[in-house]
């Protein structure tokens, strides 16, 4: 066996610099001068205090000199000051204790097909951090997907959409989309978002605070504004035809035909908090007028803020920042982190992982040091008051319907109760950008106006 | 006297309880699986009855006339689909395990046996009156049918040249009597000198087997363990685990005409990892395995004073219970059931993770398995095998991506992430052996992985119109790729071609059926794997066992249901 050319030592530096830029320098050093076979890889990690450590394994090394070669790398990467050696692996385990030590191979001209090329990406296991090649809360695109699809049987594909989470019960963000994409709900996979998006506001899907993973919500008989109960949760065709066998079942498109159908129960008489068990086990809960109920209990903007998950120990300097200004993204250098205090303004953020790609947006609170992560608009909502902007919707008294710019989208929670009060999703209107929410008494809208600093202007029709 | 119908019942549940899905199912009836089911499954008379002799007085009664058998009693399958012929099919292969140990196969070696076993006239070595050539054909192949329909993947085949339809049972009997009596004997040898612990677990014995083979000096055994085909390599060594585990230590043989060894059973645990992503913290869960063939009672673990039952969370494992040490080494006292008497999680020092076959995305890992080939895999050891694992890598037969380290691992632990075996040529690099090389070493030639579509874990397949892409894992280039929708179709698949490896594509069926795949190389097969496409009215609501939810002041929010602290569910 090749024991006696192996790796057994290493040789470590440190550095404050970006240690992407280091790892790239280093592998164009290494390979351009086709010493791969003799330093065949690097670990390295980044340290509590902030400094970066690389170790270099070096092949065919047994005295105490530092071989030719290898300073000469050093040398040229400007590394050759802070080098130390030789060092074994179980020492170098024991510096980086706590820390995540990254292994690097490099490639040499004899290796043919590489492993990573072959070697099957499997999804669903991460480290610490909460990167998504597509993440599900961000909805950063101003211009909303053309979710008519101009298909008249998106609602069933929808439908079958629904069935499938239901059989599943829970899964990761990463097979939603793909179910979206066999189902052909989406043509772009980054719009899968906006599906799980309106599946939670419809009260038929839940998902994890960093939304990693769904999972399904229990089956829910839910009385709208009008008197009509509808259907929100787990459902499947065998549970909707034992439903449909007790009362009457009367199904409408959502607008734009971008969800699941909503399904009307005809004479449902359960009192709130009722149930009704049916084959399989499941239960239908009678939840009564959902929308007044989830209004009283959500919190002030500022309870909200502080309910919204935060990420640990990020590292700006792992990422390329933007800002989000002027309802666009911008690239933004402010900031910075040193001995764990953040330096910039609050607002809302897009960072993408400078080697992975991988992307998602947070809120920053300057204030409480905390980075935050929630849905798409209402991190935007967030930034929008911190920003100081007015926010001011318009209430029709005569329809009962709430009109909202699309600018000043509420959070998720707030805008679910909107929903739930009729069952229906807002339809839309292009000029200007709003969306209008139908069955939304003035009670219930002020009620949550209220909540969030914004203002409400009443308009009556006849 | 139990029932034929009883026995065929038992029999058929005995030999598929307890497996995880996709498992190979062997239906190696000899004396010892005749006693456990008797004990367990019938439950009739007294411990001390004959149950070999009460198994084969039934079978005699419903297909022997005479001096000749009659198999139209047993041709079909019952009303819940469960074929008549287990038991006579059982009974051949309990001929088999009486053949003489070191007996060629040939079949005059193989009818004696059998003549003996259903009561035919002694002294002749020929196929018996009305079971004519090739007859039993048929009853395999409803048999293997009804294994696939479960979920499980079958076994027995056709042999080569003159013995091609006595390898039907032949290949069921994976240890036979005399091996038994001989390998029982070695064990406890081995035991009084230290060479091992009778409470080692399954990998732990299999690597000392592998290590230790030239122990073995009969010929069967020394086939037994030169056996090149994965599957059934894997199922003689849980062959020889189960004959450990149950092992009367003493050496004596209990008193009575049925009593042939000790039956004792331990659960012994694997561990459950789970990570929080947000807090990022890991955690090794005690994850008791099922009992092999556990048809079972409620049982119950304790733990400092209190009791906790062990309830089901898939086919062959137990719901994972608290954290644990990885250095393992625990005990637990069991209740519930004469025959378990404590659960043990085994003294490591590695473990191998793979993630969750019937839910890939869960990123769940536990220690179900081997990893498959090219598939990654998280590796928890000891520090002291850092140099191991510099050894493999260097060796290029292992790479991994991350290493971490931490107090919550367990001091003197390193995680080895997104681990992925890149050679197959382990035994021409590795000058030395030792537990953690031979439990990395790839067991397997070839892995069938199924990906995408529509997949529903719970029904263990696909809908109907969104079915898997498939790709064939190995070091070679390409290999013979056979799917059939029926196992009686064995001259008629539906794919039989040569595909490149490691690169998934999709397979041309769309249709609602059981499909089953084999992957060969030559004639050799490396590898098979069943799946089902479902129509869409199957669906059923799974149950909600990980709901997220809402958190707002004392109430949860799930949906459009609210649940407020001590309250009911509404809105």
């Amino acid at each position: 066996m090749a024991s006696d050319n192996a790796v057994h030592r290493y040789v470590g530096v440190h550095t404050d610099a970006d240690p992407q830029v280091v790892l790239e320098k280093l592998r164009r050093v290494v390979e351009g001068r086709k010493l791969a076979n003799k330093i065949p890889l690097v670990k390295f990690a980044k340290t509590s205090r902030d400094r970066f450590y690389f170790f270099l394994g070096v092949k065919g090394w047994s005295d105490v000199y530092l071989p030719e070669e290898v300073r000469r790398v050093l040398e040229l990467l400007g590394l050759e000051g802070s080098a130390y050696w030789p060092m074994e692996i179980n020492y170098i385990q024991w510096k980086l204790r706590g820390e995540e030590i990254e292994t690097h191979y490099f490639t040499s001209t004899e290796t043919t097909a590489a492993v990573g090329e072959v070697a099957r990406q499997v999804p669903g296991y991460t480290t610490a951090g909460v990167g998504h090649a597509i993440d599900p809360f961000d909805l950063s695109e101003t211009e909303l997907p053309d979710t008519g699809l101009e298909d008249s049987k998106a609602d069933q594909r929808f439908d079958q959409l629904l069935y499938w989470l239901s059989a599943r019960a829970e899964g990761s963000w990463e097979v939603f989309v793909q179910a979206c994409q066999l189902l052909r709900l989406v043509k772009d996979p980054r719009h899968a978002r906006y599906i799980q998006r309106r599946l939670m506001l419809l009260g038929h899907v839940e998902c994890s605070a960093d939304g990693a993973r769904w999972s399904i919500c229990p089956a829910a008989a839910v009385r709208s504004q009008s008197g009509e109960v509808f259907l929100c949760g787990q459902r499947t065709p065998e549970l909707l035809e034992e439903i449909s066998e007790q009362f009457g079942i009367v199904d409408r498109p959502q607008p734009e035909h971008s969800s699941p159908t909503r399904l009307a129960i005809n004479g449902f008489s359960l009192d709130e908090g009722e149930t009704i068990r049916f084959k399989g086990g499941v239960i239908l809960t009678a939840a009564g007028s959902a929308s007044f109920k989830l209004a009283a209990i959500l919190p002030d903007l500022a309870g909200w803020q502080d309910s919204l998950a935060r990420i640990e120990k990020l590292n700006p300097y792992s990422y390329e920042i933007e800002r989000w200004a002027d309802e666009r993204f911008s690239p933004c250098q402010e900031i910075s982190e040193r001995h764990n205090i953040y330096s910039g303004e609050s607002g809302m953020y897009r960072l993408t992982h400078r080697v992975t790609g991988v992307g998602m947006t947070l809120y920053f609170d300057q204030a409480g040091q905390r980075w935050l992560k929630g849905d798409w608009y209402g991190l935007r909502f967030l930034a929008h008051q911190t920003a100081g902007s007015r926010c001011v919707v318009e209430h029709a008294s005569g329809k009962n319907e709430l009109k909202i710019p699309i600018a000043q989208h509420w959070p998720l929670l707030y805008e679910r109760a909107l929903v739930l009060s009729s069952g229906f999703l807002p339809r839309r209107i292009k000029d200007p950008g709003s969306v209008i929410y139908q069955q939304i008494p003035a009670k219930l809208s002020h009620a949550l106006a209220q909540k969030l600093n914004v203002s409400v202007e009443e308009r009556h029709h006849a | 006297m139990a029932s034929y119908d009883l026995w065929n019942t038992a029999i058929a549940d005995y030999f598929v309880s307890g497996l995880p899905t996709g498992a190979t199912v062997y239906l190696s009836v000899d004396e010892d699986a005749l006693i456990d089911i008797g004990r367990r499954f019938l439950r009739m008379g007294s411990e001390n009855k004959d149950w070999a002799e009460d198994f084969l007085l039934a079978v005699r009664a419903r297909c022997v006339v005479g001096d000749e058998v009659r198999l139209g009693r047993v041709r079909d399958a019952a009303a819940d689909g469960l074929p008549n012929c287990v038991a006579f099919l059982g009974a051949m292969v309990l001929a088999a395990h009486r053949m003489a140990d070191e007996e060629a196969i040939t079949e005059s070696n193989y009818f004696t046996p059998l003549r003996r076993v259903l009561g035919l006239t002694d002294g002749e070595s020929r196929r018996p009156r009305g079971l004519q050539s090739g007859a039993e054909v048929s009853l395999w192949l409803l048999w293997n049918r009804w294994i696939l329909w479960k979920g499980f993947l079958p076994s027995a085949e056709r042999g080569q040249g003159s013995a091609k339809y006595i390898h039907y049972a032949l290949s069921q009997a994976l240890l036979r009597d005399g091996d038994k009596r001989r390998l029982a004997r070695v064990f406890r040898e081995a035991a009084r000198s230290h060479r091992i612990s009778r409470e080692w677990d399954r990998d732990k014995l299999s690597a000392w087997l592998r290590m230790n083979a030239g122990l073995f000096n009969t010929q069967h055994l020394r086939e037994l363990f030169q056996e090149a085909e994965p599957t059934r390599y894997e199922a003689i060594v849980d062959a020889l685990f189960d004959l450990y585990d149950t092992l009367d230590w003493t050496g004596k043989e209990q008193p009575g005409s049925a009593g042939r060894r000790v039956i004792q059973r331990r659960i012994i645990a694997g561990l459950y990892r789970a990570e929080d992503p947000l807090a990022g913290s890991i955690s090794y869960l005690l994850y008791p395995r099922k009992p092999k063939r556990w048809e079972g009672a409620n049982l119950q673990v304790l733990k400092d004073g209190k009791s906790q039952p062990l309830r089901e969370e898939r086919p062959g494992w137990f719901m994972p219970l608290w954290p644990e040490d990885p250095a393992g080494g625990k005990r637990y006292p069991v209740r519930g059931d004469a025959e378990v008497r404590e659960l043990v999680l085994p003294e490591r020092d590695f473990w191998i993770f793979v993630r969750d076959q019937e839910n890939e995305d869960s990123g769940v890992l536990a220690s179900w398995r081997h990893p498959g080939i090219y598939e990654s895999f998280i590796l928890l050891c000891r520090k002291k095998h850092a140099s191991n694992m510099e050894m493999l890598s260097q060796a290029g037969l292992l790479r991994w991506e991350h290493e971490f380290q931490s107090d919550e691992t367990g001091r003197g632990w390193v995680e080895y992430r997104e681990c992925v075996i890149t050679s197959p040529d382990w035994g021409e690099v590795l000058a030395e052996s030792n537990d953690l090389f031979d439990a990395l070493w790839p067991s397997a030639s070839a892995t069938i992985a199924l990906r995408s579509g529509l997949r529903i874990p719970q029904q263990r397949g696909w809908l109907e119109g969104y079915g898997p892409e498939v790709a064939i894992h190995a070091f070679e280039e390409s290999l013979r790729l056979v799917v059939r929708d029926d196992v009686a179709h064995i001259d008629a698949p539906i794919i039989d071609e040569t595909v490149e490896t490691n690169q998934y594509f999709e397979l041309p069926v769309k249709t609602r059926g059981d499909y089953f795949l084999q992957v060969y190389d030559g004639g050799r097969l490396l590898a098979q794997q069943v799946f089902r496409i479902l129509p869409w009215r199957s669906l059923t609501c799974a149950e909600l066992q990980q709901s997220y939810s809402v958190r707002l002041g004392s109430s949860t929010l799930n949906g459009a249901l609210i649940t407020t602290d001590g309250g009911s569910s509404g809105g």
